[in-house]
């Protein structure tokens, strides 16, 4: 593999360190940059763009920044386009917001819904094995909202624990439900079987 | 029944119409065989360029393998302008990586049998009197089993045949062997198969070609020297090369 290959790698590494960077010298982060919903109703729109960026403490960091980092090694080997991943782990995360900001007045913090929408991107670019996208979808689901179901056998329907991790899954969802939507759209080279040879000589 | 046999095509190739009598008769399928190095591709090129710019007959370059660019990079040192052909409407390149091919094909539920139909209809949009496969080894990868082989190999030859065109397939040997094809199966299909060696004299290696199989024509069977000059490939029909022991 030549450097230009580990793109995506060095774009998640880029973000990872802006992560830290944030959590670590920005003083009040998450109360200044969170998505909640009031504040971007009053007119704070720029919080749709900040969320990503700040995490409410280490352990939310290190987990968003790890998944980060395995999900963009795992594009790597997949060889998924530069450009397919760095546009929807951008929009996907910001856009998977709205739905639950229609839903619900759920409160929005950290990378979270960007990496599942980068998840997303590598649940159907595992088509290149022959594998169905909706099996790693399937399997990806149920990890979104095991830690809901696993409250839920805690603590019943309505305790506060079982209601925040289904506010949280239903964000994580939407982040990769996001991902899977744009990189369908942005992947829909259908391609006309009479014009196999002629498409990639003119680099389709 | 008066049959006639088919009129020859110039092959572009210095020397070679000597060996073959005034060259490859037209509308016929030529297996160009070799180990890496000899000068498959830059023969196979050569047959379709000057095809297209001396002849007058537009080619066909189906590339299994290289881009377009890239090729046109290589051949310019031959002062092929592969080009300036296309763009005069003579010579075409379909085809790239075959990796690119494969998802293509995936992309678009399509079998090798689309990829022939689409050759086909190129030949008969653009009137294409020359085709290359380049490599007929890896188009033959495009098949699931060694069944499909046989028949896309039949398939290919005989469409393009039937639309009389004169074709060369292009195939690796491995180096030190004298198989005449990847597979075994492609020298039965082809009306003609023309090797290029790369045979041992001493201490060095030195570049030689026969024509191994020509059917409805008397032909040298002798391995002759090739040299592959500034301008391309050179046949040096009047000297034999001997292989040492």
């Amino acid at each position: 593999m030549e450097l230009s290959d580990y793109k995506i790698l060095l774009f998640a590494g880029i973000f990872s360190a802006i992560y830290v960077a944030v959590f670590f010298t920005v003083p009040d982060s998450a109360n200044l940059m969170a998505f909640i919903p009031e504040k971007v109703a009053a007119g704070e729109w720029y919080r749709l763009f900040t969320f990503p960026f700040a995490h409410l403490n280490e352990w939310h960091l290190l987990e968003n920044v790890a998944s980060l980092l395995v999900v963009g090694f795992i594009a790597t080997e997949l060889k998924t386009e530069f450009y397919d991943f760095a546009v929807i782990y951008l929009a996907a995360g910001i856009l998977a917001v709205i739905p639950v900001f229609l839903i619900s007045s759920f409160s929005a913090l950290g990378a979270s819904t960007a990496v599942y929408g980068a998840f997303g991107v590598v649940t159907q670019e595992l088509s290149k094995f022959k594998i169905s996208g909706q099996l790693p979808f399937g399997i990806m689901a149920l990890v979104v909202f095991i830690k809901a179901i696993t409250s839920f056998f805690d603590c019943g329907s309505k305790c506060d624990s079982f209601i925040f991790s289904l506010k949280q899954a239903g964000a994580h969802f939407a982040g990769l439900v996001m991902g899977v939507f744009m990189f369908r759209v942005m992947n829909d080279k259908t391609i006309d079987p009479r014009f196999i040879l002629r498409g990639v000589a003119h680099g389709r | 029944m008066d049959v006639k046999l088919p009129e020859r095509v110039k092959t572009g190739i210095d020397g070679l119409d000597v060996m073959l009598n005034g060259g490859f008769l037209k509308g016929r399928n030529i297996l160009l065989s070799g180990p890496a190095g000899t000068g498959k591709s830059t023969f196979a090129i050569q047959f379709a360029y000057r095809g297209a710019v001396d002849y007058n007959e537009p080619s066909l370059y189906v590339t299994l393998e290289e881009t377009r660019k890239k090729m046109a990079e290589d051949m310019s040192k031959f002062g092929f302008d592969l080009e300036a052909a296309r763009k005069k409407g003579k010579f075409e390149i379909i085809g790239g990586p075959l990796a690119e091919l494969k998802l293509g094909m995936h992309k678009s539920d399509a079998s090798y049998k689309n990829l022939i139909n689409e050759i086909c209809d190129v030949v008969k949009e653009k009137k294409i009197s020359r085709v290359v496969i380049d490599s007929i080894n890896l188009f033959l990868m495009l098949t699931k089993n060694e069944e499909e082989q046989r028949t896309a190999l039949a398939m290919l030859c005989n469409k393009l045949s039937n639309l009389g065109c004169t074709t060369i397939l292009t195939s690796e040997t491995k180096e030190g062997t004298m198989d005449l094809s990847a597979h075994g199966i492609e020298e039965f299909v082809v009306d003609g198969v023309v090797v290029l060696y790369l045979l041992r004299q001493g201490s060095s290696f030195v570049p030689g070609i026969v024509v191994r199989k020509m059917r409805g024509t008397a032909h040298d069977k002798t391995i002759r020297f090739v040299e592959i000059s500034d301008k391309g490939i050179v046949v040096h029909p009047d000297e034999a090369v001997f292989q040492g022991l």
